[in-house]
């Protein structure tokens, strides 16, 4: 092929003239020089993968004398067929972007502000080791902070590796606890398979080709917008899903493009999930819908626990948001009704309606299924060994009586969706168990977020949506046949999958973690709590947060109340920043850049069901390098016992031997070892360096008739003789195997972490949970949560609607569009053409009664800008070993369920003014409701500029709430269901809008240098 | 002569906008012009049954084209093959063509000083390739080649719709080529007969775009 088939390429490799200029970051000219002797004419083809959002589709990257001038999808890749989105077409324009950060910086002026100067990669990794050593050796290494989240390309665990290795310290991301962990943490702990978020986890099971049946049925898009958070991969999947006559149900506050193609759509106020939720199990129960999916009648009551008896005697606390729920506890263990039962063969109990007996529930088998006769509902009289008796409710009871409110008017009325609309859903939810839920991000962002991800889980257990054709919930994929396998190069911390030889932190260092002991879910990705963190750094107790290491997107577009954060940057010895671009986050807090690569540099091996992708460096520029080199040469200017700035831990992780785990590798010293680790995770053995890579990948590892036809469907009832093995779960949260030689179905495995003889059934009735937050699920036993975590749903009317409703009536949402990935490519010039400015949906009475006609600018408020909702001390007088409070009363001190004094009053000043958009009045939103989603302006970073109005201007995040109530599992907090209010106003002066703003951002191609580290 | 255009598929477009920076990528085009657009249609209705759909609009390859007519000077033509091309080196830009155009798809080019359109890609299809608006597609909803064809994808995709689903914009007697299958399933048809070219709008592209 030939570059000039394209009519006019602004890639052409024309010489780049007039230096960049514009932003003091980006001052060096984008020329930069290159030993790289390319062959006239030299155009190739690589092969790689996408990262411009966590999809990960196959792309052909078109490389002409060393640049990128060209990327179409590979349709190698079965998920997205060679299809690909705005986001991913636009990584040219983002790789070559004049304003990319090119050599580590060292900040210059004051804080905040926007000078710098260029230092050497040593220099900037040295500056952070002296800084962490003389932080190590005045008050302890707890003082570390790492982060992530909002966009990018890292390495996922990057920041509790590093943190695991040097010890102590704590670790978030905006997202985690309010974006995906509460679902993908609790959903297997429910159903014993997995997450159903088609965003994240990819649902493989909705992407099977229709010459194998078994397709989709029913598909419920809860919170979900696939065809817009990722259209190239699930946006595509469902279009065909839907060609291939699959019915629909989408609950979303915003006629989304799959609400518009959906059978029903019931558009949900923001922050009503659980009512929803706990109106469709009303209403199974109540017309006995269990025990009627089509050809899985006796699911409901073979398979779940819902039988199970409810111990009556346990005081569970309650939320103190929903302090009037019903009181059902633990499940009743069979080690207080059975005098041979203890400890070692722990389990739980059901009422026998055949032998009209209590019996221990057992694993099913072959031999033995028909001898399980529960009952299903009601009360159960029950001796235990010491002789007294209780009535017991099944689990099932409990969950007909937590949901005895939720009639469908009620829920109607909460939820504001019509009844008929929400019997219809149900009823076709019912109709077929070939489909379920797919869970989105939208409840993970309010303080719903646990309960919802039960509900969801629930609700596909009750009604037989679980590892069936069709089922989103499912376990898909066979082996191929030529020995290569599935990959993926994601980098574990220490202790996430076994341990490591070296002890690398100690278990008091885990219990200090900042809120981690009341919100144990947090320990599913090692993260501490997010509001627990800004309160210590506030305050300095328990302990004072000193070094922050974040190396990701613009963390003031992505925390809530983004603003209560500008009083904490001063608390802190020194911030270090590693990212493609400078962000909002770079001007106002950092003191050292790290320049990180584009998706189009970086290198990372990706599994798309039956092929394997590997993520190439197509190209590399300047000095910029994998963010997982920032990590490892901070570590190594720790690791020479000679110097000064020695840490032995830092030292440890610098050696595969030292650590002893393979599944925890060594930090790497040059780009091209890591480059060839990645490329020895591809899934070929015989693949051992990148180079080789470049050509093996991507590769079809299984036949499709291997990979689909080696699916084992409704595989819970496979004769599994006494080896026990179960379904896959959290490894420490598995039972026991029974491994007596019976021979039993290898069932669902999600039983309490106590229970040695697992029954292996799902677990609607979250048991799982309620023991997690009295035990952890660490090597050892946490201390308890002073909030139990509730076994079953529950709904609480938001904090803003009850506290501010009236000064505030509208209630807002977000949600993805397909342009950006978090707080990405707001500084790509194609895509910000195509959406220049946030837009405010507003139902059209709503905008009539506040004046407002479609594209007027508006102004936002909300209790948070206002003043009147102030992050407040909820760390002083926590306890110093667990980071806990003594209880909810205040007389323990400020803890989360009694805050002290307002902290951040200064900070949320700065906002006093709200927020801008352009109104889109559309009847596609419910009145009352309003939707608006992230935005920040990167044009306030150019020179001259005030780079504050960057995050102040367009930046729905100044508006949402991190004061509490946060949930007893994740503590999270709420960036959806916030209340505000809208007016008319002036298009904010500064802001770049019409298409030709956007032209000094158009990408100024660039050499091939290797990047930073490359010994080749 | 062949009849080559454009067939998009509404029923399964989820309006997300690939075909437009697909376009603009492979067309090198600049800020502020554009050669297709991805217009919303709706939400039309009452709260909460509303029709909503995306209309992709490029040209429209009319067999009998106002554009073709108009110019002065021969630059818009009609090639051998039968598509309708814009010849730049002949264009004078009086823009008679971006008037008589009723979709709006014809872009002024300021820096070349040239009316500009879809070219429906000759330089890939030419090499076998499929345009890049198609090959970006998300949702494979739109299909390119010869309607007097019927082993094209655009012929298939014609021949297995209802004929009740299939529609062209608004025709003036222009005949325009490009058909757009949407079943009353999702929405009814609306015939959108006056949009103007976006980079003579007044409002940024993007408020444009609501039809």
């Amino acid at each position: 092929m030939s570059t000039t088939m394209t009519r006019r390429s602004f890639m052409k490799t024309a010489a780049v003239t007039g230096a960049v200029g514009a932003l003091g970051l980006g001052a060096a000219h984008n020329m930069a020089p290159s030993d790289k002797a390319w062959a006239d004419n030299d155009v190739h083809e690589v092969r790689t993968s996408c990262r411009a959002c966590i999809a990960n589709c196959g792309v052909i990257a078109t490389v002409s004398n060393g640049r990128v001038i060209k990327l179409r999808g590979d349709s190698i890749d079965p998920m997205s067929k060679g299809r690909m989105c705005p986001k991913g077409l636009s990584g040219i324009q983002a790789l070559y972007h004049p304003n990319r950060n090119k050599y580590p910086m060292k900040r210059v002026g004051a804080k905040p502000g926007n000078q710098w100067e260029r230092i050497s990669w040593d220099e900037a990794a040295k500056t952070v080791a002296q800084h962490m050593i003389d932080m190590r050796d005045k008050t302890g290494k707890h003082g570390l902070l790492c982060t992530t989240g909002g966009g990018g390309n890292p390495q996922f665990f990057s920041p509790p590796r590093f943190r695991n290795f040097w010890g102590a310290g704590n670790v978030f991301e905006p997202g985690c606890a309010q974006c995906y962990l509460p679902r993908n943490f609790t959903m297997p702990l429910v159903n014993g398979i997995g997450d159903t978020s088609i965003a994240d986890s990819g649902c493989s099971e909705l992407y099977k080709p229709a010459k194998y049946g078994g397709l989709t049925e029913v598909y419920v898009i809860w919170g979900t917008g696939p065809a817009w958070h990722s259209p190239s991969t699930s946006g595509r999947c469902v279009a065909e899903l839907r060609e291939n006559g699959c019915k629909t149900v989408v609950v979303d506050p915003r006629f989304t493009a799959d609400a518009s193609k959906a059978d029903v759509w019931l558009p949900i106020k923001p922050g009503t999930d659980m009512a929803m939720m706990l109106g469709w199990m009303h209403y199974i129960i109540e017309n006995k819908l269990y025990e009627k999916i089509p050809g899985y009648e006796t699911f409901c009551e073979q398979w779940t626990n819902l039988p199970f008896l409810v111990d009556p005697r346990d005081n569970v606390s309650l939320p103190p948001v929903a302090e009037d729920i019903t009181k059902d506890g633990q499940l009743l263990r069979a080690s207080a009704v059975f005098d041979d039962v203890d400890a070692t063969n722990e389990g739980y109990v059901y009422f026998d309606t055949e032998k009209g007996e209590v019996t221990k529930a057992f694993a099913l088998g072959p031999d033995n299924d028909g001898t399980y006769h529960p009952q299903m509902f009601g009360t159960v009289d029950v001796k235990l060994k010491d002789g007294s008796t209780i009535t017991c409710k099944t689990a099932f009871e409990a969950y007909k009586d937590r949901c005895a409110d939720f009639d469908l008017d009620t829920v109607a009325e909460i939820t504001g969706c019509k009844k008929e609309k929400i019997i219809e859903a149900i009823e076709l939810y019912c109709s077929s168990a070939h489909g379920g839920i797919s869970l989105g991000v939208a409840t993970d962002m309010y303080p719903g977020s646990a309960q919802a991800a039960i509900g969801a889980a629930a609700l596909d257990c009750m009604t037989a949506h679980l590892w069936h054709p069709g089922c989103p919930a499912n376990k898909v994929g066979g082996q191929g046949s030529k020995g290569l396998t599935s990959c993926e190069s994601t980098i574990f911390p220490s202790g996430f999958i076994g341990e490591t030889k070296y002890e690398f932190q100690t278990n008091d260092a885990i219990l200090e973690r900042l809120g981690y002991c009341e919100h144990k879910g947090l320990g599913g990705w090692m993260h501490s709590h997010i509001p627990t963190v800004l309160s210590a750094v506030l305050t300095g107790e328990p302990y004072q947060p000193k070094v922050w290491i974040e190396r990701s997107g613009n963390k003031m577009a992505a925390l809530g109340n983004a603003s209560s954060w500008v009083d904490a940057f001063p608390k802190f010895d020194l911030i270090v920043h590693g990212y493609m671009y400078p962000t909002s986050f770079t001007t106002e807090a950092a003191d050292i850049v790290f320049p990180v690569c584009e998706w189009l540099e970086n290198a990372f091996a990706q599994n798309r069901l039956n092929v394997n992708l590997m993520r190439k460096p197509v190209t590399n520029l300047f000095e910029a390098a994998d963010e997982i080199m920032m990590w490892g040469k901070i570590a190594e200017a720790m690791s020479d016992p000679n110097s000064e700035l020695y840490d032995v831990n830092m030292e440890a992780c610098m050696d595969d031997e030292k650590i002893g785990s393979p599944m925890v590798p060594a930090y790497w010293k040059t780009i091209n070892e890591y480059w060839d680790w990645v490329a020895q995770q591809g899934g070929d053995k015989s693949v051992t360096t990148m180079e080789q890579a470049m050509d093996a990948f991507p590769v079809k590892w299984a036949e499709d008739d291997e990979y689909w036809g080696g699916t084992t469907y409704d595989g819970y009832c496979q004769v599994n003789a006494g080896s026990g093995v179960a379904g896959k779960v959290d490894p420490g949260m598995e039972g026991a195997s029974a491994d007596d030689g019976k021979v039993t179905y290898t069932g669902f495995s999600t039983a309490a972490r106590d229970i040695k003889d697992n029954p292996k059934k799902c677990g609607p009735y979250a048991d799982t949970m309620l023991y997690l937050g009295r035990h952890g699920n660490e090597k050892f036993d946490m201390p308890a949560a002073v909030v139990d975590y509730n076994p079953m749903p529950y709904y609480f009317t938001p904090e803003d609607q009850s506290e501010y409703g009236d000064e505030y009536p509208l209630r807002l949402t977000e949600g993805r569009i397909p342009y950006f990935h978090h707080g990405t490519l707001r500084n790509n010039p194609y895509l910000r053409e195509l959406y220049p400015a946030p837009e405010l949906w507003i139902s059209p009475e709503n905008a009539s009664k506040y004046g407002i006609v479609d594209g007027d600018w508006v102004n936002i408020k909300s209790p948070r800008t206002d003043g009147k909702d102030v992050f407040r001390d909820i760390t002083t007088g926590l306890s110093t070993d667990t980071v806990m409070a003594g209880g909810k009363d205040a007389k323990f001190g400020p803890s989360e369920f009694a805050p002290g004094e307002e902290l951040t009053a200064n900070g949320q000043s700065v906002v006093k003014d709200g927020i801008f958009a352009v109104a889109r009045v559309t009847k596609g939103i419910a009145e009352g409701t309003v939707y608006m989603e992230r935005f920040w302006n990167p044009e306030f970073l150019e020179d001259g500029s005030d780079g504050r109005k960057s995050w102040t201007t367009e930046n729905m995040n100044v508006l949402t709430k991190n004061t509490g109530y946060f949930n007893p599992e994740f503590g999270t907090y709420t960036l959806r269901g916030i209340h505000v209010k809208v007016a008319k106003a002036q298009r904010p002066e500064g802001i770049w809008y019409e298409p030709t703003d956007f032209e000094p951002w158009m990408p100024e191609p660039t050499e091939n240098t290797g990047g930073a580290f490359y010994t080749k | 002569m062949s009849r080559n255009c454009l067939v998009v598929d509404l029923d399964k477009c989820i309006g997300c906008h690939a075909c437009e920076v697909a376009c603009k990528n492979e067309n090198g085009i600049a800020l502020g012009e554009y050669w297709n657009r991805v217009l919303q249609i709706g939400p039309h209705g009452t709260f909460p049954d509303l029709e909503q759909y995306w209309l992709p609009v490029q040209c429209q390859q009319c067999e009998d084209a106002p554009c073709v007519h108009v110019c002065p000077t021969g630059a818009s033509y009609r090639d051998a093959d039968g598509k309708v091309l814009v010849d730049k080196e002949k264009c004078i830009g009086c823009k008679y063509c971006m008037m008589a155009c009723p979709y709006g798809v014809r872009s002024w080019n300021a820096k070349e000083k040239a009316v500009e359109k879809c070219t429906l890609c000759g330089q890939l299809t030419s090499a076998g390739q499929e345009p890049a608006c198609v090959a970006a597609c998300c949702a494979n909803a739109r299909f390119y080649g010869d309607l007097d064809d019927p082993n094209s994808d655009v012929s298939k995709a014609v021949a297995a719709a209802d004929p009740a689903s299939l529609h062209t914009l608004h025709d003036a007697g222009n005949k325009p080529l490009t058909r757009y299958i949407l079943s009353d399933k999702i929405a009814t048809w609306h015939d959108v007969d006056a949009i103007k070219p976006a980079s003579d709008a007044q409002d940024a592209a993007w408020f444009a775009k609501e039809a």
